[in-house]
């Protein structure tokens, strides 16, 4: 009886199978992966070489004064909408490492702090602005976020995985066709070696970790401190 | 090889072997959308491969060695403590995955499934895993011993070994039917 039931769940394990959706939609995101001998994608190249004409087609067809206003643009004025949700998120698209693309979150975070600023010496920030900058900081602040986490995979991902060592026991590598077998080193001194790479990188993720986390939080602490103020100031008047 | 040719050659290996590899995976990560990703990890690295002009001696050897090797990547990135090294009676070391059963009520699998997977539970997991490998799996002791790096004997040793402590635990000759 227990051997019935053992073949049959041994064969319904068997059965397990993708659906023709999944097995579908895995194959189409893989070949969307770009054809396997290219590694940047095409686009990517045409826009950082055609870099200056496309600013300059930008410019031309905007018109050079819309450009440039909305770069002094602060929130409640015309070309704010410009400068946030057309000139920005084109930055956005031109900035390729990891790093960049951190710097970049980190500057439009500090570019709303400025706002802020101006708009308290000024004298005209209101509930509705206070918010519009709230929720574009807290927008910059995850792709901050998102764009941390990417960067700490891409550093983990360049380390040697042991699984490279391993595949290159069934792959026939060189233009002879020799066989090339490497036998994994199991050497005691080996294993040493790994562990106290580990505990480096351990140690090294925690530090860029923690970089990332105080930028994100000086920059949290900037921006309260701001809208704090406008507060502060209407206390004091009112006592 | 021509562009189109590899591609042709890896959709022809993408159908052949898509399901094996997903069910390695998923009886492992015991979360299909996990899976699924680590799915499409593997073949993109066997697209990656075929793109350089690598020639893969043992297409099926490869994608395995592959899935294994992403499955322990996962486990050490999302479940570090499910993580074991053991070291088998031929002295080799083998990383094991141990995943916990409430994995599995997410995959939607009949009570008899359910109910061998829980008794692999009871058995040490380096045994568990030869189990699933040799009966699931169905990998020769050969494609074992490729898949872990190990001689064709050592794998042969570890199954007998794996099936003994079951026969021993539960009562059941896995082998003899």
């Amino acid at each position: 009886m227990e051997k019935e039931k053992l073949q049959k769940g041994i064969n319904d394990l068997n059965k397990i199978r993708l659906s023709e959706e999944e097995r579908a939609l895995i194959l189409s995101k893989v070949l969307a992966g770009g054809s396997p001998v290219w590694t940047v994608s095409p686009w990517v190249v045409f826009m950082k070489t055609h870099l200056v004409a496309l600013t300059s087609l930008f410019v031309l067809c905007l018109g050079g004064y819309v450009a440039v206003a909305s770069e002094k643009a602060l929130p409640g004025e015309v070309f704010y909408g410009v400068k946030v949700n057309i000139t920005e998120p084109a930055r956005d698209l031109i900035k390729i490492m990891p790093e960049e693309k951190i710097d970049w979150q980190e500057e439009k975070a500090k570019r709303r702090i400025e706002e802020a600023k101006l708009l308290v010496a000024e004298d005209k920030i209101d509930e509705k602005k206070k918010e519009e900058i709230n929720n574009l900081f807290e927008k910059h602040k995850d792709e901050f976020k998102k764009v941390s986490e990417k960067e700490i995979e891409t550093e983990e991902k360049k380390r040697p995985e042991k699984s490279d060592d391993a595949e290159k026991g069934v792959i026939i590598e060189n233009k002879n066709n020799e066989k090339k077998r490497d036998k994994l080193d199991d050497d005691s001194d080996d294993k040493e070696e790994k562990e106290k790479e580990e505990d480096a990188w351990k140690t090294r993720k925690e530090e860029l970790q923690k970089r990332l986390d105080e930028r994100l939080k000086k920059l949290e602490e900037s921006k309260n401190k701001v809208l704090e103020k406008k507060k502060d100031r209407a206390e004091k008047i009112d006592r | 090889m021509k562009e189109i040719e590899i591609k042709n050659h890896f959709e022809n290996v993408y159908k052949s072997f898509s399901d094996e590899i997903f069910r390695f995976i998923l009886l492992r990560v015991g979360s299909r959308e996990d899976a699924l990703d680590i799915l499409q990890e593997v073949f993109f690295k066997f697209w990656q491969t075929l793109g350089k002009g690598e020639a893969i001696l043992k297409e099926k050897a490869f994608l395995f060695k592959v899935a294994r090797n992403k499955v322990i990547d996962w486990y050490k990135k999302k479940k570090p403590a499910s993580l074991e090294s053991f070291f088998g009676e031929d002295g080799e070391e083998m990383e094991v995955v141990i995943p916990d059963e409430e994995s599995y009520v997410k995959i939607n699998l009949s009570s008899e499934a359910s109910w061998v997977l829980g008794m692999l539970s009871e058995i040490p997991p380096l045994h568990a895993e030869m189990i699933k490998m040799r009966f699931v799996e169905n990998m020769t002791p050969a494609e074992i011993a490729e898949l872990l790096s190990i001689s064709g004997n050592a794998a042969s040793l570890r199954i007998n070994r794996a099936l003994a402590v079951f026969r021993a635990k539960l009562g059941i000759d896995l082998e003899n039917g």
